[in-house]
């Protein structure tokens, strides 16, 4: 126990924070400025410094600065460079300069002032262009961030049939912009932070004012602050950082990568965070039923959505318990199996050297070692692991009397089950838990798997999302948000919010049940 | 990350019936109630459970007398510290010893029914681990999962029912004759046997219905839930009997696993006994972690210990409950003898019936004086 203490506790002095100096000022002279800068960055490459003199008799010098790639070049030319060396080719020297540049000049829409050289410099990185004026100790910055990004398109983690087709990028304005598109409101509001003492990662909470829960917001928002970290390199991060229980396997905030989802969870009065870098959004706080949950649920006719979801209800049960029952039915209830069967199941494993329980961790192994080499090697070799899979778990297994056929068929149903799954992160979890019930039910049979599924809701009924209990609306039971768990009821059902997720202004909508117009 | 401070636990109206119905139909639909009275054992149970609802009132008005009040505590209000204590401590062995024996019934049930080579300390104690673990998470978090077990178990009960319908197997005769040698025999079941076990020990509840978020409702819940339960074991029971017979249902130990043992449907559904198991195993988690948390709830009141400690009372009881399961039989046909013969009489009449009507009784006398002094 000390050690672990000690593995998590480590006393450092050193402060995470890369400079704590005081703010530099801007000099009055533009060579102790450039002089600046250069050591702050360390001379490095991509910083461009371009120095222009303007005026007829007393020239002046300006200087511009910017980093190479994170802005628009063609935009520098066309609205710094050309109105600044033509414009003022003509303008004799004032007394305020600056303010007529800012003010006339410099044809961009965002444009600040700046008076320390400091908080000038980190605007540098978020792709904002530095002018500097030789004899003045203002200066300003100007948005012209661009450079290249990866465009719009579509997600690859959650695919529709029918739906949006579109899915988040990478730069977080974009993503801003792409929930916007679909919530025209003022309502819906944006707050910003930069958490990471030296990435300085740039994340947004988005909410539906008059809608969201306030009460998580505010959690969400000192859950935020507490954090202290050098970098925020994905959304993992900040979710590892603000969750609920560390201890547990489930996820208890769900990600995704589509902006109708993120869109539909504002509207019942969620919070999304967003956090540049990624395309992957937050959204607290989620409930277990949510991660079975796929956007296109509600893009198609609610019977078959209800169908779908009942299904993914039983491959979570199956990814859970397959492996775990044919382990303990066939060494602890044989009597269960159909004669005919039994028998069968016999001659096969007949050759079979091992106990039921090995022979299916060495499966089950076997295939999540298949399918995280799928995932890391390069796509190009694909085929050999699919070729080498097939022989693997296969004919060839079989005869080779390593394993019974039974097994074979067990441990795919399994695994295409565990697909099945809309959230990785759940079928992640179920996938781990799934090896806890194989080793109770060779000991104990049915008995253990029953212990351990009590174990497991008992320990999922202690899970709270921001202090939204995660089993509802089933533990606590709830009848009205029956209409959106396990079900899916025609739209015209969905009358009021859930009612834990969004606790004010929980009506949605007026419409009736839909009938004809001749029909009275 | 630590969540929202919870401030206090509550459970609502539903849980409490879900919970209340897990604990009357746990473990008693294992072990069957009411078949001395043959094949008059629905009307047993019927009688029983109006008994039941009978002490119910009085567990019910003792809650409205004391609405902030358990159990252990009130009944130091009541009778003064010293013999208050004394009472309470009592009340508090009691449910220790219950949840004890129901462990002993389940073990004894899985070594006889499957797990035949494995001790019945082994089993006893993944029992006993999960019951701590559940009670180190608190009444709220098995009002949940009651919530979700709920639906799990009427699912089961209703495939049961579906089973045993279509494979044909009750039988109108095995009912009949109705009230063959009178009533005697039918008071004699109902009184005390099936009066105190299952409808008498939910005198363990008046530790959890201060819990309650809306306490007006308690009476409403409590009755619906019992009538329920009891309605839910008289069908059950008259459905085993119509199964295996009068004879057969009395002198088999698990009448239930019997029963449904004998379904088969095309020769493809069949010894379902391991699936009655897991609604056994189910009921009987309920019961036993009712009666654990209420006993360690008990300890903490009477000590008035902080809830920090909770841990080291739980490790504690976790292990005195497990060696009282092991010691306190030395075989299964003692154990069930004792549950016959002694346990009804001298320990459920007394502590559910007798106590709790004198508390009411020396409370309301108590009142009266002293309104009459006050006037």
């Amino acid at each position: 126990m000390k050690l672990f203490k000690k593995m998590f506790k480590q006393k450092t002095t050193d402060s995470i924070s890369s400079n704590s100096e005081e703010q530099q000022k801007i000099k009055i002279s533009l060579d102790q400025n450039i002089k600046y800068i250069n050591e702050t960055l360390g001379n490095s490459d991509d910083l461009v410094s371009r120095i222009i003199s303007v005026g007829q008799e007393n020239r002046m010098e300006i200087g511009i600065f910017y980093i190479e790639g994170l802005v628009d070049t063609q935009h520098i030319n066309d609205f710094i460079l050309d109105p600044l060396m033509v414009r003022l080719e003509n303008i004799d020297q004032q007394n305020d300069l600056p303010t007529v540049i800012q003010k006339s000049i410099v044809s961009v829409a965002k444009v600040q002032d700046a008076h320390h050289l400091d908080t000038a410099l980190s605007s540098l990185f978020s792709g904002q262009v530095i002018i500097l004026f030789d004899g003045f100790t203002k200066g300003f910055t100007v948005g012209l961030s661009g450079g290249k990004s990866r465009n719009v398109t579509e997600p690859s983690q959650e695919s529709v049939i029918r739906g949006p087709k579109e899915g988040f990028t990478e730069t977080i304005r974009t993503n801003t912009a792409l929930i916007r598109r679909k919530i025209n409101s003022p309502n819906l509001w944006v707050e910003s932070m930069n958490i990471g003492t030296v990435t300085e990662t740039k994340i947004s909470l988005m909410y539906i004012n008059g809608i969201v829960n306030k009460k998580v917001l505010k959690e969400v928002k000192t859950r935020l602050d507490k954090i202290e970290i050098d970098g925020i390199l994905e959304s993992n991060y900040i979710e590892e950082l603000i969750q609920d229980k560390t201890f547990s396997p489930f996820p208890t905030i769900n990600n995704t990568e589509r902006p109708d989802v993120v869109s539909a969870s504002l509207l019942e009065g969620r919070v999304a965070i967003l956090v540049d870098g990624t395309p992957f959004v937050l959204v607290v706080p989620s409930l277990f039923i949510e991660f079975f949950h796929a956007a296109e649920d509600h893009y198609q006719r609610w019977d078959f959505s209800t169908f779908i979801r009942t299904l993914r209800i039983m491959s979570f049960f199956i990814t859970l318990l397959a492996p775990s029952l044919f382990i303990a039915i066939t060494t602890f209830h044989q009597e269960m199996i159909p004669t005919p069967l039994l028998i069968s199941l016999a001659a096969q494993r007949e050759g079979v050297p091992f106990p039921a329980f090995i022979e299916a961790l060495m499966m089950e192994i076997t295939f999540e070692i298949l399918r995280e080499g799928g995932i890391r090697m390069p796509k190009s070799v694909g085929q050999s692991i699919s070729i080498v899979g097939t022989l693997v778990i296969g004919t060839a297994a079989v005869e080779a009397g390593f394993i019974s056929a039974a097994m074979v068929i067990v441990v795919s149903i399994t695994a295409i089950a565990s697909f099945t799954i809309p959230a990785y992160n759940m079928s992640i979890s179920i996938r781990m838990i799934r090896f806890i019930f194989m080793g109770l039910a060779a000991s104990f049979g049915l008995f253990g798997i029953t212990i351990a599924f009590i174990g497991l809701i008992l320990h999922l009924c202690s899970l709270r999302s921001f202090g939204v209990p995660y089993m509802s609306p089933f533990g606590p039971f709830n009848v009205q948000d029956q209409k959106d768990s396990l079900f899916r009821f025609p739209l015209w059902g969905f009358k009021t919010r859930p009612r834990l997720i969004s606790q004010q202004n929980r009506k949605r909508m007026e419409s009736r049940y839909p009938k004809p117009p001749f029909d009275k | 990350m630590e969540g929202f401070p919870i401030t206090s636990y509550k459970i609502n109206t539903t849980q409490l019936f879900v919970l209340i119905f897990l604990f009357e139909v746990g473990s008693s639909i294992v072990v069957g109630i009411g078949f001395d009275a043959k094949q008059d054992a629905w009307l047993a149970i019927l009688l029983a459970l109006i008994g039941g609802i009978l002490l119910f009132t009085v567990y019910a008005l003792l809650f409205y007398q004391f609405p902030n009040y358990v159990l252990t505590e009130y009944v130091e209000l009541v009778f003064g510290k010293l013999i208050g204590k004394l009472v309470a401590l009592v009340y508090v062995m009691y449910f220790l010893y219950i949840a004890a024996r129901v462990l002993r019934d389940f073990g004894d049930l899985l070594i006889t029914t499957t797990l035949s080579q494995t001790p019945l300390l082994v089993i006893n104690l993944i029992i006993v681990l999960l019951v701590m673990y559940s009670c180190h998470l608190g009444i709220e978090v098995i009002a949940r999962a009651g919530n979700i077990f709920f639906i799990i178990w009427i699912m089961l009960a209703f495939l049961f029912f579906l089973f045993v319908f279509v494979a044909q197997l009750p039988k109108v005769e095995n009912l009949q004759p109705v009230l063959e040698n009178g009533w005697m025999p039918v008071v004699k079941a109902a009184f005390p046997t099936t009066l105190t076990f299952p409808f008498g020990e939910l005198i363990v509840f008046t530790m959890i219905f201060p819990f309650l978020n809306r306490k007006q409702a308690l009476f409403k819940t409590g009755l619906i839930a019992l009538l329920f339960s009891g309605l839910l074991l008289t069908v059950t029971m008259t459905v085993i009997l119509s199964i295996l017979g009068p004879t057969l249902s009395s002198s088999t130990q698990f009448p239930f696993l019997e029963a449904i043992s004998k379904v088969s449907i095309a020769d493809i559904i069949q010894r379902l006994d391991p699936i009655a198991l897991v609604i056994l195993i189910i009921g009987i988690y309920f019961k036993i972690v009712i009666f654990y948390f209420c006993s360690v709830y008990g300890f903490e009141k009477i000590w008035r210990l902080k809830e920090n400690r909770r841990k080291y009372l739980l490790l504690i009881s976790g292990v005195s409950i497990l060696t009282l399961s092991i010691v306190m039989a030395e075989g299964l046909t003692e154990h069930l003898q004792i549950g016959i013969r002694i346990v009804p009489l001298y320990l459920h009449l007394p502590l559910q019936v007798f106590v709790p009507i004198l508390i009411l009784l020396i409370h309301l006398v108590k009142r009266t004086v002293s309104k009459t002094i006050q006037k």
